[in-house]
């Protein structure tokens, strides 16, 4: 072998076993992807890395789980079975799962969990699936599909036939739901009923549960929730932040806010809600004492559509965010570790201090009129192999103290974000590895 | 490359595709009929006029005053015949003045004014004499050349300010005049200042560059455009001389009238019509321009316009003169008919007013149409048209075999009724309402080709639709229509839009300057782009999401004066706009107003278009008085039928498949073979491609799969032409299908559908993939029937019927038979023989 071509062998076998060494566990399916809480399911992850020299795999969840190794089922580098107990008292929604070793930290992957039952299915090859179900004529129930709103690249539509095999109705997107099917069914009669899912682009393998389960009629204060177009009196100080923040999204209403502020006189001094994103906050630093008036409408005219914001003068006049490539550092006790924090600033100058609940951090401040800083965290000498934290920002403007988390968009973005919004406990959340010498057991 | 054109500073665009498509149709139809402008008319075929014996002569103007020593009169001289008939005798007029020394009479009856004074002339013709006044004025007056009326209309005239030389928006040799001279501040900066001044010589005006180089005195390759003894030469000459004197404030033109300004037809002998141009001016004053206009036709093959605005007819058939005098247009239509000798006129019985108003036209000009057709030929074009497949054997034989005499209009209802028609037609839509990934994501466009698809299933009136569609606010993902407002790149690209396929107008050449063939200036375009300005988007955050939503303010303003323009509509009106509501209300209330003239107009005209290949007005979404209609008659019926059906869209493909006029054989006779224009047969047209992928499929029994589609899914029924998630995934051979000329969906333009013939086309069908893929299938109907032993003469009869709609004939079937029978490869015979049934024109047509 020619001596060159030697030295590219050994190159590319070196950067193989670095790679290999380097590897972070990855999922890429959960089967089945509706977990019922409060009950025992058995989960096949299939995807890789999930067996890493002597660190076993290890889960996260945004919500409280217990994840059991089924070590008697075919475990792989590509596929682990568990046994997984969600507590009954989690949230019906997409629940965050994350793998982790002491490599790295999986991207976020979903599933759904709910105390009532749903069916997980997957998508065939220009087929609809096919889902039956009995119902009976004045039952109101809810039918509807789980997957975009997993972080599925789906846009899935369902047809629902009456006993006889007619289609009643065809269902797609929502202003609420996105992409996901979700119907109010009263059936006409009583019997066995189906509904047909199918990828709008017929494609194959995408992964989804059907719920159809009874009309929730608790709708306690209805009448009390506000509804567009609406104007609130707002008696505002000088050199207040006032931030208002959209929650319409929460509410499972189809409003879309356009925010108009206007001042003491009447002329407008602000709109807010015609931008690129549905999550826009208004936020503008109040000139001079007086009655402010606050206009919500919904930004396509509509009428009667209940909404619900957040209007605050405590929220903090700038947005906090790492700008790293990953939310996770590999580490070790008594370490350094730097992050770079950058901040978009909201009408307000000053500095602004980073700080932990868990660690202790060096030059965390940004500067008067700086964009970042690159702060220095400090691991302790004695740790657990895996702490997950949060940072947050404060200022103090006139006597008050403004405080915010820092988000952690940017790693996050890697995962393609085909639903709106994190589930809670996703984004802000920084994980910190930290490998004891001699290769300490997680 | 036209595409990097930037017409001027105000109006630098983007150098889109689109534009440039835009930017290349508006040149090169003002580089056409530039072009054709320039006949001297001993070039044209002029015989001499046969004077006969008119009852009486008709002289316009019947008084004229010359106010200036440069005025010129042209006289129409019009001759009435006892049989209601009417002549041009201007060329065989002569005129005595009763006061000499006054004026002089000149070729075509011009007049020169001589002195101050006043004078009658007397015009005579054969028998017939009648008189008109002169007065004559301020002959002694030293006023010198007007540049906004006297040597700007020169070099238009010329044909230095057309849109293929100078008035390109880049110019011609680093010459540029604004297009018909409609920017004569900058012209007068570029021909007197530009360049050091070096385009005028005021020592010698004759040498100037300006007149040097269209005389091809120095190397010009716009070539010879001025000859020394042309009018033009001798105004720029004299404008020159005056010192390129430019009027501060000089009257405004308000518009140019043209006589005779009626339409008129022209019965040979009587081929030719002299016109006569004059502008009026807001003093009060009117000036006979005829030496100074500009005149083309917008038929060459029917009508040809000499320098001096003398109209000769060329052949058969009628056609738009134009007459251009700076941005000023005035048109009308000369028909031209004449004896055919040994034609006994005899048609079908009219079906209904379609055949009566098409046999009426044809009748005019004795194109006798041909008869109807047989019930293959029939059965074929009609499940072509109105499903784009071919019909099966089974349906065919059936069909044939009936004895109903209604039977073709069972079919034509049932065929209206069929799945397949509200696919195909829904392509149709699908392609002028740009439906593409590209444009509108994934999830847009199968939402908006299933709302299209309802929409044409429940026959939804067209107004209704219209609204729909430009009205739409919302997600795109929830409100379908709303993708309309994703499918330009901004807001004056949806108003074009708008206005090519609502109003069929083709307004973009008036956002940089007034259009060139129709009175639409750059206030229509930005006072219609009024109504869109304030369409906003956003993006919701969700995948393929944007969402539409109108704001309460913004204005648009005028490039040229910075003024806000406010909404208007064409009409010259404007629109009572409630501050409250969206400014696109009032626009689509007044659009799809019962009144509006281009509405209902520009529907009717594209559904005839697409059953009959050509539009009655062609392009059909180019509507303008400067293209006429091949039958205004039949368009304004077809119009108002639509109108009264509530705009109901399956009512006209109804009654226009009803008529026979649809129904006539795609053959000729002796008498309409050189009709290409009035509908006298039907005319044959190649498939699209897509209906030719099906066709194929059909015909061989191997279908093509399109991916992102249900299963079944044929090309005729695709949503769009790039509808895959992947570039490795297979959407079908779009290879085939672009070299047939599926559009890309980049205009509203159907014209972006492809129908001319390539070698990539000839290669496909030689052996290319797609077809040698069919054909060598193992499994394709002809192997499977021949591996089941089924007789030759079965197969090639079920050949037959499923390509042509009809049985073979004797001779056909005995040729492919023996073939089939000597053959030693069975198989290789079989794929021979259907190979060379593709390849024939009788299936690759719509006939």
């Amino acid at each position: 072998m020619p001596r060159g071509c030697k030295t590219i062998y050994m190159f590319v076998l070196g950067f193989l076993f670095v790679g290999w060494l380097e590897a972070i566990p990855r999922i890429d399916t959960i089967e089945p992807i509706y977990l019922q809480a409060g009950k025992k399911t058995k989960v096949k992850f299939k995807g890789n890395e999930f067996k890493l020299l002597e660190w076993p795999t290890r889960i996260w969840t945004n919500h409280p789980s217990k994840w059991t190794l089924l070590e008697d089922e075919d475990n792989t580098n590509n596929q682990h079975f568990f046994e997984v107990e969600i507590a009954k008292n989690v949230p019906a929604g997409p629940l965050a799962i994350r793998a982790w070793n002491l490599k790295g930290v999986a991207k976020p992957t979903f599933a759904f969990v709910d105390v009532d039952e749903a069916t997980s299915f997957r998508t065939k090859n220009s087929e609809a699936y096919e889902h039956r179900f009995q119902a009976k004529k004045g039952q109101r129930l809810v039918c509807q599909v789980w997957s975009n709103r997993l972080n599925m690249d789906s846009d899935l539509q369902m047809t629902i036939f009456d006993p006889e095999g007619r289609p009643i109705e065809m269902i797609d997107d929502s202003e609420v739901h996105g992409s996901d099917p979700y119907l109010v069914l009263d059936p006409p009669a009583d019997g066995e009923y189906s509904l047909k899912i199918n990828d709008i682009l017929w494609r194959d393998d995408i992964q989804g549960c059907v719920q159809v389960s009874p009309v929730d009629e608790m709708q306690p204060n209805a009448d009390e929730i506000p509804k567009t177009p609406a104007g609130i009196s707002l008696d505002l100080k000088q050199g207040q932040y006032l931030t208002v923040i959209p929650k319409t999204l929460e509410l499972g209403s189809p409003a879309q806010l356009l925010m108009d502020l206007h001042e003491p006189e009447g002329s407008r001094i602000a709109r807010f809600g015609n931008g690129d994103s549905l999550l826009q906050p208004l936020r503008k630093r109040i000139p001079k004492d007086g009655d402010y008036h606050l206009h919500i409408s919904d930004l396509l005219n509509r009428e009667g559509l209940p909404y619900l914001v957040d209007i605050s003068t405590e929220a903090a006049p700038f947005e906090l965010a790492t700008t790293f490539h990953q939310d996770f550092y590999v580490t070790e006790p008594g370490k350094e570790v730097k992050i770079r924090f950058r901040v978009i600033r909201h009408q307000y100058d000053g500095p602004i201090t980073i700080k932990s609940s868990v660690f202790e951090m060096d030059k965390a401040v940004i500067a008067e009129k700086r964009d970042d800083v690159e702060a220095v965290i400090k691991i302790p000498k004695k740790s657990e192999s895996l702490v997950v934290t949060s940072f947050y920002g404060e200022a103090e403007i006139d006597g008050q103290t403004y405080r915010t988390t820092v988000d952690t968009e940017e790693p996050l973005k890697k995962t393609p974000l085909n639903m709106i919004q994190w589930p809670e406990g996703v984004s802000g959340k920084v994980y910190f590895l930290i490998k004891g010498k001699g290769g300490t057991k997680s | 490359m036209r595409s990097s054109i930037k017409p001027f500073e105000h109006c630098i665009v983007s150098q889109s595709t689109r534009f440039s498509l835009i930017a290349f149709l508006c040149l090169s139809a003002q580089l056409i009929l530039g072009e054709s402008a320039q006949h001297e008319e001993a070039d044209l075929p002029i015989t001499s006029i046969q004077v006969g014996t008119p009852e009486r002569i008709e002289v316009s103007p019947s008084e004229f005053t010359f106010s200036g020593p440069r005025d010129q009169l042209q006289l129409v001289v019009t001759g009435h015949y006892a049989n209601g008939e009417i002549a041009d005798l201007t060329r065989a007029a002569t005129l005595k003045f009763s006061s000499l020394g006054i004026a002089e009479a000149g070729e075509r009856s011009a007049i020169k004014p001589l002195a101050d004074g006043k004078t009658n002339v007397a015009v005579s013709v054969g028998d017939c004499t009648t008189s008109i006044s002169l007065n004559v004025t301020n002959q002694k007056s030293k006023d010198p050349v007007s540049f906004y009326y006297e040597a700007l209309p020169a070099l238009s005239k010329a044909g230095c300010a057309a849109g293929g030389c100078h008035g390109a928006p880049h110019g011609k040799g680093e010459f540029r005049l604004s297009l018909w001279g409609f920017d004569p501040v900058s012209d007068q900066h570029t021909i007197i200042n530009e360049e050091f001044g070096r385009r005028v010589n005021l020592i010698e005006p004759e040498k100037s560059l300006l007149l040097a180089k269209p005389r091809n005195d120095v190397a010009h390759e716009g070539g010879l455009r001025l000859r020394d003894s042309d009018t033009e030469h001798e105004v720029l000459v004299n404008w020159i001389k005056s010192g390129c004197h430019v009027e501060k404030k000089p009257p405004r033109c308000n518009g140019i009238r043209l006589t005779p300004g009626e339409d008129l037809t022209l019965k040979r002998p009587h081929h030719t019509q002299q016109f006569r141009v004059e502008a009026m001016f807001d003093d009060g004053s009117c000036k006979d321009i005829t030496h100074l206009a500009s005149y083309e036709s917008s038929d060459e093959k029917i009508c040809r316009v000499s320098r001096h605005g003398l109209a000769v007819g060329m052949g058969r058939g009628e056609a738009a003169v134009i007459v251009r005098y700076l941005e000023y247009i005035q048109s009308t239509i000369v028909s031209f008919v004449e004896d055919v000798p040994d034609l006994t006129w005899e048609t079908e019985t009219p079906a209904n007013y379609v055949d009566e108003l098409i046999y009426a036209k044809l009748e005019k000009f004795k194109y006798l149409p041909s008869g109807l057709s047989g019930d293959s030929e029939f059965f074929r074009r009609v499940h072509l048209d109105l499903t784009g497949l071919l019909p099966t054997p089974v349906e065919v034989s059936d069909f044939l075999a009936s004895s109903d005499p209604d039977k073709r209009s069972k079919l034509i209802d049932e065929l209206l009724e069929t799945e397949e028609f509200t696919l195909f037609w829904t392509q149709k839509w699908g392609d002028v309402l740009k439906l593409s990934a590209r444009q509108m994501g994934h999830g847009g466009v199968v939402k908006f080709h299933r709302w299209i698809r309802e929409s044409v299933a429940s026959n939804q009136p067209y107004d209704e639709f219209a609204k729909e569609i430009l009205l739409a606010t919302g997600s795109n993902l929830i409100t379908p229509t709303s993708n309309f407002y994703r499918s330009g790149s901004d807001t004056s690209d949806i108003m074009e839009s708008t206005a090519q396929l609502f109003l069929g107008t083709r307004i973009g050449c008036a956002k940089c300057h007034n259009h060139p063939y129709e009175p639409w200036t750059q206030d229509s375009y930005y006072g219609l782009s009024a109504f869109f300005n304030r369409i906003e988007t956003r993006k919701t955050g969700r995948k393929g999401e944007t969402v539409v939503w109108m704001n309460d303010e913004g204005d648009v303003r005028h490039p040229a004066t910075d003024e806000i323009v406010e909404p208007w509509v064409p009409g010259s009106h404007q629109l009572d706009l409630d501050p409250e509501l969206d400014r696109r209300t009032a626009f689509v209330d007044w659009l799809t107003g019962k009144e509006n003239p281009f509405f209902a107009k520009v529907e009717v005209n594209r559904i005839w278009a697409q059953l009959m290949g050509r539009g009655i007005v062609e392009p059909f979404d180019d509507l303008r008085d400067t293209n006429p209609a091949a039958n205004q008659p039949l368009l304004d019926a077809l119009t108002e039928d639509f109108v009264e059906h509530d705009f109901n869209r399956k009512h006209i493909i109804r009654t226009i498949v009803h008529s026979r006029t649809y129904q006539a054989s795609s053959k000729t006779n002796q008498w309409n073979k050189t009709d290409y224009r009035y509908f006298s047969r039907y005319y044959p047209r190649r498939l699209t491609a897509e209906q030719l992928v099906d066709a194929l499929g059909d015909l061989t029994g191997i279908r093509e799969n399109f991916a992102s589609v249900p299963p079944g899914i044929r090309a005729t029924q695709l949503p769009a032409p790039d509808l895959k998630i992947h570039d490795r995934e297979k959407i079908g051979d779009i290879e085939f299908l672009k070299v047939f000329g599926m559009p890309e969906r980049q205009t509203v333009c159907e014209c972006e559908r492809g129908d001319d013939s390539s070698l990539g086309q000839a290669l496909e069908l030689y052996n290319g993939k797609t077809l040698h893929g069919m054909l060598s299938d193992q499994n394709n109907r002809f192997h499977l029937a021949h591996k089941e032993k089924q007789p030759s003469e079965a197969i090639v009869t079920d050949l037959y019927l499923r390509a042509f709609s009809r049985e073979p004939n004797e001779e056909e079937k005995k040729i492919a038979v023996e073939y089939f029978d000597s053959a030693k490869d069975k198989g290789q015979a079989l794929e021979d023989i259907v190979w060379v049934a593709i390849n024939r024109d009788e299936f690759l047509f719509q006939y």
